[in-house]
């Protein structure tokens, strides 16, 4: 493996690295203002 | 010269693969406009599926490919109704195919490219006038630029600029076209939400299965180029999609589902110029840049006040520029000895070229345009009025609507 290969490798990995770690902010964690607010559908 | 069966096979069906794209980049716009403006969006391209596909075999194809006029900017008129482009191989451009083959191929990549331009000035712009403006631009800056890059004594051939499926040509062109575009006619009365994202992701996904015709079929002939071209195509898309998915999810807190769409199309411009001259790492790491750099390009777009509605010039400007200098980084010939070597291959020469090939694309491209955009403007002008875009592009000027929901 060359410096390239390392590279290729190593940005993968730390790609890896941030679906494990990287919380998603549900509605729950954010602030009301924003929410998205449910689209009203016509009866 | 002999026909191979083979290789002819593979070019026309690559032809047919980038043929979908058209339609297929209809659907990926077509989603991210608003519910009035998507019949309007989707014609925008299949509309130049019919308009170019004509231009092309009567003048398009002899400007691009004829042979040069004397100063490498412009083919002659000699193939004007393919006079002289028959079943023989041209070896100039493609050995082992029949030429009207490599011209059916090449038809494709000019269709594509002004369509991709569409984006920047949807939901506002009069039908008449995007027709006018297709038909001029493919002439005078696809032709040209085309012929610079791909004919035969083309300045930029000559001069040893690599772009092996059309980062300067396609994605340069019609990205920095596309950002002229918008500033002169302006923005839009109203932003729209995306009405469709699953029309968008099915028109990502149709983008990358033509895409492989686009770059593996770049090789014109079927062999080890094109599985190379191939491979680096996916791999490159693939990551791409990841890098762009991560950077949204790091910067607003969620994985974007469209900005995934966005990505995978962001890595299919930049790996475009270099699919046929680098390896499988150079790949992921063209992928990693176009994922991130196109992304942060996307965010500039609120601060410079331009509506580029679709964001053109983010993806295909700086991803095409982004692929055609990471062409000169990553190119090496173990892949394509008809190439050259790159940057980190001993041959800092070839980045020059490089940037000498995107300079000056990025320049003929928005003076070109600039000029086209203003006559359009000054004579029939290229908005509609205020009232036909309140009531929609469908209905203002097609008398049609997408949806019937009542």
């Amino acid at each position: 493996m060359d410096a390239l290969d390392y590279a290729a490798l190593g940005s993968f990995l730390v790609l890896a690295l941030a679906w494990v770690v990287l919380p998603i902010r549900t509605p729950a964690t954010v602030t009301p203002a924003e929410t998205i607010e449910p689209v009203a559908v016509a009866a | 010269m002999k026909i191979d069966t083979g290789d002819t096979s593979w070019l026309l069906i690559s032809a047919a693969l980038v043929m979908l794209m058209t339609p297929a980049l209809g659907f990926f716009y077509g989603g991210l406009v608003g519910r009035k403006n998507v019949l309007s969006t989707l014609t925008h391209s299949f509309f130049i599926l019919c308009l170019i596909s004509v231009q092309w075999v009567l003048w398009g194809y002899s400007l691009a490919f004829s042979p040069d006029t004397g100063a490498g900017l412009i083919g002659g008129l000699g193939w004007v109704a393919l006079k002289g482009v028959g079943f023989d191989p041209n070896p100039d451009y493609a050995a082992t195919v029949p030429h009207q083959a490599f011209m059916a191929f090449q038809m494709m990549f000019a269709v594509i490219t002004p369509a991709l331009i569409t984006g920047s000035f949807a939901e506002r712009v009069s039908f008449k006038a995007y027709v006018i403006f297709s038909l001029a631009w493919a002439t005078l800056v696809y032709d040209p630029i085309a012929h610079w890059v791909w004919g035969t004594g083309g300045w930029l051939h000559t001069l040893g600029a690599l772009d092996f499926a059309g980062g300067t040509v396609v994605h340069i062109s019609s990205g920095v076209s596309a950002l002229v575009a918008a500033i002169l006619i302006g923005r839009r009365l109203k932003t729209s939400e995306p009405h469709d994202a699953t029309m968008t992701i099915l028109g990502a996904s149709l983008l990358w299965f033509g895409w492989f015709g686009f770059n593996a079929g770049s090789a014109l002939a079927s062999g080890g180029l094109a599985t190379s071209a191939f491979v680096v195509t996916n791999t490159a898309t693939a990551m791409a999609g990841l890098t762009w998915i991560t950077v949204s999810w790091l910067h607003k807190g969620r994985p974007s589902v469209l900005g995934m769409a966005a990505g995978a199309v962001a890595g299919l411009v930049a790996i475009t110029p270099a699919s046929g001259f680098v390896d499988v790492s150079g790949s992921i790491i063209i992928g990693l840049g176009a994922g991130s750099i196109c992304y942060l390009a996307m965010q500039l777009r609120p601060r410079l006040k331009v509506d580029d509605a679709l964001d053109v010039w983010a993806v295909h400007g700086i991803g095409g520029t982004w692929g055609a200098l990471a062409t000169g980084i990553f190119a090496t010939v173990a892949i394509n000895s008809t190439g050259a070597n790159g940057l980190l291959f001993g041959n800092p020469e070839q980045l020059l070229k490089q940037v000498v090939a995107v300079g000056a694309t990025w320049i003929y491209a928005a003076v070109a345009t600039f000029a086209i955009v203003k006559v359009i403007d000054l004579t029939i002008g290229m908005r509609v009025k205020e009232s036909d875009e309140s009531l929609g592009l469908d209905r203002s000027q097609h008398g049609e609507i997408a949806y019937q929901l009542d």
